[in-house]
């Protein structure tokens, strides 16, 4: 077991560690859907733009969820009180977007993309599809909510290693907008992205490792992409995972981009809830936080203050006091972090406080923060004893306010819930910080601008009958077919899946010859000869002319040579035609007339050596036109007859 | 378990019908029931919730644990328990609206829409809360400007209004002047708020205070409503600004910058759903608005704040008017259907300068002979009926048709009720027809009024990009 606040490195870390402290992880895989339009309008889907041709200016205020209550996040992102300004393009945004018209009827297409990935994953699919709104008051969405639906309930993702993790739930819901920036009290967002239609696949928390999270997140990726029908590159995927440790809380790590950073994140969250729960054991050993023990001290005509260069622009300066707390607010929770700087991350996102340091709980002459003396006077003036921890904020009156209070609550919750639930942004080195308090079920309400939609069985099984195989019943068919893992892969990398199951079916060429010559072969080609390559190598055109390869009996060597002509941009037919089989009597006469003018190259008295050589002699003009083995029985029986 | 929590027959299935509500019946199930379902494929828990009339019998909705509701095929149901049972208190907080001596005191009154609302699951639909105690759960910033009373006059969308509701709004709002109040909000829907804001205009003259309508293009059920700035900006009118007309107080630009105020005779709904869907028509609006920054006024000859003044409530209304949007083509039959079920006034919204065909011209004379009202007005809604200009106008004329102006064709058919409220009297109607009413008809129309921008146009792009709007 590890040691008391230790941060047990990821590298360092066993399958015994994470089963020590009762790891849990789930996962939320959003994926954008490749249609043509946007979900709930007509304006053109995955056009992005980094200008915009007119901007406007929103609020936002809570609203009551179908059981009366207010969302707690919602509250939350109310205190910030923020301006939100949207950019917008006039070749992605319409009247939608921009919520001055209501949503127009689901975007069919996208709704039987999602039915179709649900039924992949093995979903239930819901008997009527029922939009929610889901409440996001941080401005990402200029409605105030998302406008998401349950298709499927209940799939599975099987694991390598026999294990299967369950998909609770596949939702089908508009994108939300791309943050440019977040200053003080405004935030900015680009609206292209916004509504484009993306499914959320939610696993069940049986994830008991970092790496079992990386497996399952692949899967999913493998399953989604096997479709055919999602949207791939930057942005098109992202990840929210949700990690908890025995006795702490869902922490839900948001918008992960690669898959890669998943193990690490969620490593350094079970280590950080791991810690939170030894300080809540710490706190309750040494009998400290109970009533009282907090108090605010108003400082700001305090003579020392005055002094200080850092707040001599603020409205307001106030000390939270907390009695006995000093070493345990510097506690480190994540390499790099302090329980200090998760509560200045609070602050800088509760308050709009986004210069740091947003708090100042030590002497800091290096950023015009007190000095030594300015401390040790400042500490004697509120009251502060050796052990006391004095946290000082400052700025307008209202933020200094909701400043202090939320210092004084995330140290209250360290004592009375340990590892309190919440949204954490990601970082590349798989630290995280706090970005919102996880909101629950109470922000969600009924979509009273689309009617419900019942989806009909007749409908739903004619979708399942144009599915796909799930990438696992795929692989196990390939590899059933002798191709190897390396072949899989570049067929699925390649998106050749179909194309080469097309082939297997029309043609008798062998399976993993075809494998190459669609995947390998066109890779290497189109780096050779440069784009127009590309198009020249279009499923298409590499069916036609295989198939027509196939149909007058080109042994399956002339496949190579055939699509380099493709690649130049020879037509199909055409090229089939150079690949016609000679005649036996033909290969006879051309073998014959190769061996002669070629015997004196010929030094070797051996005869499979001999053999090897004048087959080396006809294969350089004869591949492609006559199948290797066939030929090797020709020249053989030649060199042998002498 | 008390009677309210325990309601008898439908409302126990509030919604469901056929197939749905027989099933619910034979387990026991209850709206609002915590319970389990099996069905052929899978088991779901949830709380059953009502349903929404107009829609199919062969689902149940049931809300998951997690906040989304998803529809079950009655079809499939294998068995139902219920587990429990948790009704929801759909309520906006509410709170003691304080008192403040030192603040104006406005009074609102409430005939629907969605200034203040929640959702109502029969319908689907979003119905009005109203309280003082409500409003300031909803929108605390209230409290900053003004003590507010309300009354609820009636609880009806925008279309319902009409000339009934007309009178009760405006014999109320006589009423609380009179009183003393310092200002008059009226909730309503935006539909037909111009129509409501036309007929309050007619019926409430020599204003001493602002009367002021608002409403909200996006519900305020949504995070995103304009209607908590909209009020704020429409309580801040009534209790402190100094233009004591009836106005309409709805977003300038769709950005939440400012409101513009609008003469309740000059405004109309102009698109479905923008938020800045009022526009001021034939005229610059009277003035922009903002809660924290006070109002700006554009029209300087306003009617000014005068508590002195006493309020001229003149409510009458005869309801057999009818306008009439005309189109080519258009036949006779229409005019003498209007003659024969006994219509006393028509307004027609004619083409260009005010114009009808040939073939209705016998329609008209017949009508005007029978002591029908004709006034003429245009349906580009911009301009002035101006029938000397062709012989169309000039045969319309002679057959007694009368234009109005500049006035806009639903102001027309409001004046043209109320008026035949007072007389039936031809020299009388046209003549209090023809008189302007607070801008109804303008002697100028200002050069920079008619600005509908063209989007898509380098210069009208230029703007979008650097102005919020």
């Amino acid at each position: 077991m590890s040691k008391k606040f230790e941060i047990v490195a990821y590298e360092d870390a066993t399958p015994q560690f994470y089963k020590e402290i009762g790891f849990k992880a789930g996962l939320e895989v959003h994926q954008q859907l490749d249609t043509e339009k946007k979900l709930f309008c007509r304006c053109p889907a995955g056009l992005y733009s980094e200008e915009h041709d007119a901007a406007i200016i929103r609020h936002m205020r809570p609203t009551l969820s179908e059981m009366g209550t207010y969302d707690g996040t919602a509250l939350m992102e109310f205190k910030k009180q923020k301006e939100v300004l949207y950019l917008l393009k006039d070749e992605s945004v319409c009247t939608y977007e921009m919520d001055d018209t209501p949503p127009f009827l689901i975007n069919e297409q996208a709704l039987e993309y999602a039915i179709k990935i649900a039924q992949m994953f093995g979903c239930e699919i819901v008997g009527e599809v029922h939009i929610m709104r889901k409440q996001y008051l941080d401005g990402s969405i200029p409605t105030g909510f998302q406008r998401t639906a349950i298709i499927g309930l209940d799939g599975e993702i099987p694991l390598s290693d026999g294990r299967v993790v369950r998909v609770t739930q596949l939702n089908l819901e508009e994108d939300a907008c791309r943050e440019v920036s977040d200053i003080g009290h405004r935030i900015t967002f680009r609206t292209d992205r916004l509504s484009m239609p993306l499914i959320e696949v939610i696993t069940d928390s049986s994830i008991d490792s970092p790496q079992m999270a990386y497996e399952v997140a692949r899967r999913i990726q493998a399953l989604t992409r096997a479709s055919g029908l999602v949207r791939r590159g930057i942005g098109a995927s992202r990840q929210d995972v949700n990690g908890s440790v025995a006795g702490g809380s869902r922490v839900e790590i948001k918008g992960v981009p690669r898959i890669p950073m998943i193990p690490k994140l969620l490593h350094y969250e079970a280590v950080r809830q791991k810690i939170f729960l030894e300080l809540k054991d710490e706190i309750a050993r040494r009998g400290i936080l109970g009533a009282d023990s907090i108090s605010f001290v108003e400082l700001t005509a305090n003579p020392t203050v005055l002094k200080i260069p850092i707040f001599a622009r603020a409205e307001r300066v106030i000390g939270v006091l907390v009695r006995d707390f000093e070493d345990l607010f510097t506690v480190p929770i994540q390499p790099g972090r302090t329980f200090a700087d998760d509560v200045s991350s609070i602050v800088r996102v509760v308050a709009c406080m986004d210069q740091t340091p947003n708090i100042i709980y030590s002497p800091r002459p290096d950023v015009g923060g007190p000095d030594e003396t300015q401390w040790r006077k400042l500490r004697s003036d509120v009251g502060a004893r050796d052990g006391d921890l004095l946290v000082l904020v400052w700025g307008n009156h209202r933020d200094t306010e909701i400043a202090a209070g939320e210092v004084r609550d995330r140290i209250m919750a360290a004592k009375d819930v340990g590892v309190p639930n919440e949204t954490r942004k990601a970082h590349t080195d798989g630290t995280t910080e706090f970005e919102r308090v996880l909101p629950g079920p109470d922000r969600m309400y009924p979509d009273t601008d689309h009617p419900p939609i019942p989806l009909e069985g007749e409908y739903i099984e004619q979708l399942r009958a144009q599915l796909p195989d799930s990438p696992w019943d795929r692989e196990r068919r390939w590899r059933n077919l002798g191709l190897s893992w390396q072949l899989i892969f570049d067929l699925i990398h390649e998106r050749r899946g179909d194309l080469f199951d097309d082939l297997v079916d029309r043609t008798t060429f062998r399976p993993t010859v075809l494998a190459v010559a669609i995947t390998q072969v066109p890779k290497h080609l189109v780096r050779a000869f440069g784009e127009t390559a590309k198009e020249n190598l279009s499923e298409e055109k590499i069916f036609a002319l295989f198939a027509a390869l196939n149909d007058i009996g080109a042994p399956q060597e002339a496949l190579w040579d055939a699509t380099r002509m493709l690649a130049l941009g020879e037509e199909p037919e055409k090229i089939a035609a150079n690949f016609k089989p000679l005649a036996e009597e033909e290969v006879a006469e051309k073998v014959a007339e190769i061996y002669n003018s070629r015997r004196g190259e010929i030094k070797s008295a051996e005869m499979e050596a001999k053999v090897r050589a004048v087959m080396g002699f006809a294969m350089r003009e004869l591949r492609g036109k006559v199948p290797g083995d066939k030929l090797y029985r020709i020249v053989a029986k030649m060199v042998k007859n002498g | 378990m008390d009677a309210k929590n325990n309601p008898t027959g439908q409302d126990l299935r509030k919604g469901y019908k056929g197939a749905a509500e027989s099933i619910l019946r034979e387990y026991g199930i209850r709206v609002w029931s915590e319970t389990e379902i099996i069905t052929k494929t899978g088991k779901f828990r949830g709380i059953v919730l009502p349903r929404a009339e107009n829609t199919d019998d062969r689902h149940i909705v049931l809300k998951l644990p997690n906040g989304y509701n998803i529809g079950i095929t009655v079809d499939d149901i294998v068995q139902m328990k219920e587990i429990g049972y948790r009704q929801a208190h759909y309520k906006i907080p509410e709170k003691e609206f304080p008192y403040d001596p030192s603040k104006p005191n406005v009074r609102l009154l409430g005939t629907g829409g969605t200034i203040a609302s929640r959702l109502d699951y029969r319908t689907g639909a979003v119905i009005p809360a109203f309280s003082p105690g409500e409003l300031y759960g909803a929108v605390p910033e209230l409290a900053e400007i003004a003590n507010i009373e309300t009354e609820k006059l009636f609880a009806v969308f925008s279309e319902n209004m009409g000339p009934e509701q007309y009178i009760t709004l405006a014999k109320a709002a006589a009423k609380h002047i009179e009183e003393g109040v310092d200002g008059i909000v009226v909730g309503h829907g935006t539909d037909t708020m111009h129509h409501t804001a036309a007929a309050l205009t007619y019926m409430l003259q020599d204003l001493p205070v602002p009367v002021v309508l608002v409403g909200s293009q996006r519900s305020s059920d949504r995070p995103s409503s304009d209607a908590a700035f909209n009020l704020l900006n429409a309580t801040y009118t009534a209790a402190r600004g100094d233009i004591a007309e009836v106005m309409v107080c709805m977003f300038g630009p769709t950005s939440d910058l400012y409101d513009l105020l609008h003469q309740g005779t000059r405004v109309r709904k102009m698109h479905s759903s923008y938020r800045s869907t009022f526009r001021t028509l034939g005229d610059t609006p009277l003035a922009m608005v903002n809660w924290r920054k006070g109002i700006t006024p554009i029209k300087k000859d306003y009617r000014r704040r005068d508590k002195s003044r006493k309020v001229k409530l003149d409510a009458v209304f005869d309801d057999r008017v009818s306008l009439v949007y005309y189109y080519p083509a258009m036949k006779p039959d229409i005019i003498y259907s209007l003659i024969e079920n006994g219509y006393k006034g028509i307004v027609i919204a004619g083409t260009g300068l005010g114009h009808v065909n040939k073939p209705l011209y016998p329609a008209i004379k017949r009508a005007i002979n029978e002591g029908v009202h004709i006034f003429m007005t245009v349906q580009t809604l911009w301009g002035y009926a101006q029938m000397y200009v062709y012989d169309t106008g000039r045969d319309l004329m002679s057959l007694g048709v009368v234009p109005l102006g500049n006035m806009l064709p639903e102001v027309a058919y409001i004046k043209l009720g109320w008026v035949l409220g007072h007389t039936h009297k031809r020299e009388e109607v046209i003549k209090m027809m023809t008189t302007p009413i607070a801008r109804d008809i303008t002697e100028r129309e200002p050069y920079n009024g008619y600005l509908v921008y063209q989007g898509g146009l380098p210069e009208v792009q230029r703007f979008l990009k650097e102005y919020l709007r």
